[in-house]
């Protein structure tokens, strides 16, 4: 019984957080029942459009839409001098730096390690596993 | 000689009655502690809010009336990450975060979606200095408390890559950004446009 009891929670470690959310609320207008093509044309209207701005200029001199409050302005993006050193050397780019080039002694490598040792080891019960659930 | 097990059944007479034991306490006992992503403004009793709540045993129509009054001055739709602590005596507290990064990196970008196959398409693009306002205001949020601001910029660029938004780290010209702009419009349309047709045809074939 002990194994039924499913409780989801929230731990908090400084450095690296991990939480879990339970339900993420999605609230879709209102569909008119009964009939395919009134669902379908329920379907048809986009629940998750955001009103956003537009104007590339706009979006290149403020942040847009951080200013969440219903009274003030969105905040002007500052001079390059003004924000810190160490936000110009961040590491920008979508694909993950190969193995090869990582420090050996880094944390990323070694996650990266384990991560495929993971993903190896799934791989080799697969076949097995899809045999018996069969 | 008598056996103790009669030859048609399968199972003693204990295991069945454990196993009809087993059936009634069939209810998850929940936790009092509760995270959801809540509308600023817009807390209703309907589902799915409300079946959510009330099976943490929450009245439902005063969370509804607190959380609205605590949002009030917030734009009204902005998601917002929520964290409800529930009390033996069935009091709750709510604390509410800043709204989601891919939400804040798509109004800095200007879309609506992130992009289908974030690694294949560029849905918009971001300088730096989003990134660091974006980072900014996440700082205030209780959870990121102790992080330094240099480790939740890399969280956003994070987002910002499953969102399919491409960062830059020097400026781009406006120009060529309302360019992109506007053929990334056209990819969006077409893409919604085949989603439809998908869509319609999973209909006729069943309605």
């Amino acid at each position: 019984m002990a194994l039924r009891i499913f409780t989801k929670y929230w731990c908090f470690t400084p450095i690296s957080t991990t939480w879990s959310r339970i339900a993420s609320v999605g609230y879709a207008k209102k569909v008119a029942a009964g009939g395919a093509k009134g669902a379908s044309a329920a379907r048809n209207v986009d629940k998750k459009k955001l009103d956003h701005e537009n104007d590339p200029e706009k979006l290149l001199t403020y942040c847009c839409g951080l200013n969440i409050y219903k009274e003030g302005e969105d905040p002007k993006l500052k001079q390059d001098s003004e924000y810190p050193d160490w936000l110009w050397k961040l590491n920008v780019e979508r694909e993950n730096t190969p193995l090869d080039e990582l420090d050996k002694d880094s944390w990323t490598y070694w996650r990266r390690m384990r991560r495929l040792a993971n993903k190896r080891k799934y791989n080799l019960g697969y076949e097995e596993r899809k045999f018996n659930s069969k | 000689m008598h056996c103790g097990k009669k030859p048609d059944s399968k199972m003693s007479a204990v295991r069945r009655v454990a196993k009809s034991a087993k059936k009634v306490v069939d209810k998850v006992k929940h936790g009092p502690f509760m995270a959801l992503d809540i509308p600023a403004g817009k807390a209703t009793p309907a589902p799915p809010l409300g079946p959510t709540l009330g099976q943490r045993g929450i009245q439902i129509a005063q969370f509804c009336k607190q959380f609205n009054e605590m949002t009030r001055t917030i734009k009204e739709g902005t998601p917002l990450p929520t964290r409800i602590t529930v009390n033996p005596d069935k009091t709750f507290s709510i604390v509410h975060y800043q709204p989601p990064m891919s939400f804040l990196i798509k109004h800095a970008a200007g879309i609506s979606k992130g992009a289908r196959q974030n690694m294949q398409e560029t849905a918009g693009w971001i300088t730096l200095k989003h990134v660091y306002e974006i980072a900014k205001l996440k700082s205030t949020d209780p959870i990121n408390e102790c992080k330094p601001l240099e480790q939740i910029c890399k969280q956003v660029i994070l987002v910002a890559k499953h969102c399919g938004v491409k960062v830059w780290d020097k400026d781009y010209d406006p120009e060529e950004y309302a360019k992109f702009r506007v053929e990334r419009q056209k990819v969006v349309e077409e893409q919604d446009r085949e989603w439809e047709e998908i869509r319609n045809a999973k209909l006729l074939r069943t309605g």
